[in-house]
């Protein structure tokens, strides 16, 4: 019986390891999908009202829906009140530097070409560099969604196996 | 902030020592120039910074800075020559981009810092006497940089204050400048065309005078016809040395002989010193 419920244990160890590395990759594709969405009401913002930049970062942070997106736009908000002292590039690469833990380095890359684009006189630039980080962000997360599903059945099936082996082996 | 100050907090570090000592001489423009080391008009020349020489991504900073990294939002200023932020206006030379039509620059090799200031009283005679009977239409001449916002808006003060409704189209808010005192009976309209602010006043806040910056453009023409057809009085400046000059130009002339202005006030530079002198238009 002692031997059933330490296998039974392990059998649910290993099930919430495989929960819980999923959750984290599942997370990771909520960042990008919100980070492409702020970059689109950026993007709307500039045309459609021509307000501040800073203004925009103030608004999009509290709009911001997961914890990432809202420490990427507040490390931009402080950056803004540095303008001088730090040029806009800077302030805007380390924001994406702070992004790669939650959204990972293909988002970052995405983000980086932004920063010698945004805040110029040309608009259109802008908006057009906006639209094509967004897309390279969405593209990535699709690959990413793609490559967890097999992710998620392949460590469902590896953790009910090693699980199933252990039990096996102990009974 | 004194307009000097606030034009020293957009510069780069590197000169703040050098430009700080030029705070006495109360410079009308700060300028600076890709290869240059920067300089400032006081006196009515220009003196060269004995510092280092100023470099594009100095410029680029400056405007960041000024603008809160939107320099977007000044693009259709830009397109009109300048924008103006408080009491400094800033123009800007490089490289414009195609299809830009002077609003977007892929690069930039000038920057123009003008700072504003408010002269009050250099026009207090000069209102006496357009105010002895009733407001006769005038029409302030300067070459660039001659002072004729200044003037201008010295003027509008007097006359509000003398109790004339005064509506002031600042088309890009250089008039008011964000903090100028503008008279007692002055209605401002700021970010619309001269045109558009003219009719818009006329509706709206039954001025007795309208006053505008620099009418150049056809519309900006129209626009005074537009007020002296209505019967209301208008003050307004154009780039000109005198009447001669002013003369040159077939819509002005126009405008002189319909006796749009019946005035002129012609500003005259002499050794870094300004005189009025009021003249008959015609």
């Amino acid at each position: 019986m002692r031997k059933l419920v330490g296998a039974g244990a392990i059998l649910m160890a290993g099930f919430l390891a495989a929960l819980l590395h999923l959750r984290v990759k599942t997370e990771k594709l909520r960042t990008q999908r919100a980070l492409c969405q702020c970059l689109l009401e950026l993007r709307r913002e500039l045309l459609e009202r021509r307000r501040g930049l800073g203004e925009i970062f103030a608004l999009l942070k509290e709009k911001s829906d997961t914890e990432a997106l809202r420490s990427f736009c507040a490390v931009l908000c402080a950056g803004m009140d540095k303008l001088g002292d730090l040029a806009f590039s800077e302030i805007w690469n380390a924001a994406a530097d702070g992004l790669v833990d939650a959204a990972g380095e293909e988002s970052a890359d995405a983000l980086r070409p932004l920063a010698v684009v945004l805040g110029g006189s040309e608009l259109d630039r802008q908006c057009a560099a906006l639209e094509t980080a967004a897309r390279r962000i969405e593209e990535a997360r699709l690959v990413q969604r793609e490559r967890l599903k097999e992710e998620g059945r392949l460590t469902f099936g590896l953790s009910l196996s090693a699980g199933a082996l252990l039990v096996i082996m102990l009974m | 902030m004194d307009p000097f100050a606030a034009a020293l907090d957009l510069m780069p570090r590197k000169y703040e020592a050098s430009l700080k000592a030029y705070a006495a001489a109360s410079p009308e423009e700060l300028r600076l120039r890709v290869g240059r080391p920067p300089s400032l008009l006081y006196g009515g020349r220009e003196h060269f910074l004995p510092c280092e020489k100023v470099e594009e991504g100095d410029l680029a900073r400056v405007l960041e800075r000024a603008t809160g990294a939107s320099l977007y939002s000044a693009a259709e200023a830009l397109r009109q020559g300048y924008f103006c932020l408080g009491a400094l206006r800033f123009g800007i030379c490089g490289r414009v981009t195609a299809g830009g039509g002077g609003g977007g620059f892929s690069s930039y090799s000038s920057l123009c810092i003008r700072m504003g200031r408010e002269h009050r009283g250099i026009c207090t005679d000069i209102a006496d006497r357009l105010c002895l009977r009733s407001f006769e239409n005038t029409l302030i001449l300067a070459p660039p940089g001659g002072g004729k916002t200044t003037a201008l808006r010295d003027l509008i003060r007097s006359l509000a204050d003398r109790e004339r409704r005064v509506g002031v189209i600042d088309e890009r808010g250089e008039i008011s400048g964000g903090a100028y005192d503008l008279g007692r009976c002055s209605d401002v309209i700021v970010g619309l065309d001269k045109l558009a602010g003219a009719l818009l006043l006329l509706r709206s806040m039954d001025p007795q005078i309208i006053a505008a910056d620099e009418i150049s453009a056809p519309n900006d023409l129209l626009a005074a016809e537009e007020i002296f057809g209505c019967g209301v009085g208008i003050l307004a400046s154009a780039h000109a040395a005198d009447r001669e000059d002013l003369m040159k130009r077939s819509a002005y002339r126009r405008l002189l002989e319909k006796s749009v202005f019946s005035r002129l006030l012609v500003i005259r530079q002499k050794g870094g010193m300004r005189s009025y002198t009021l003249e008959e238009a015609i």
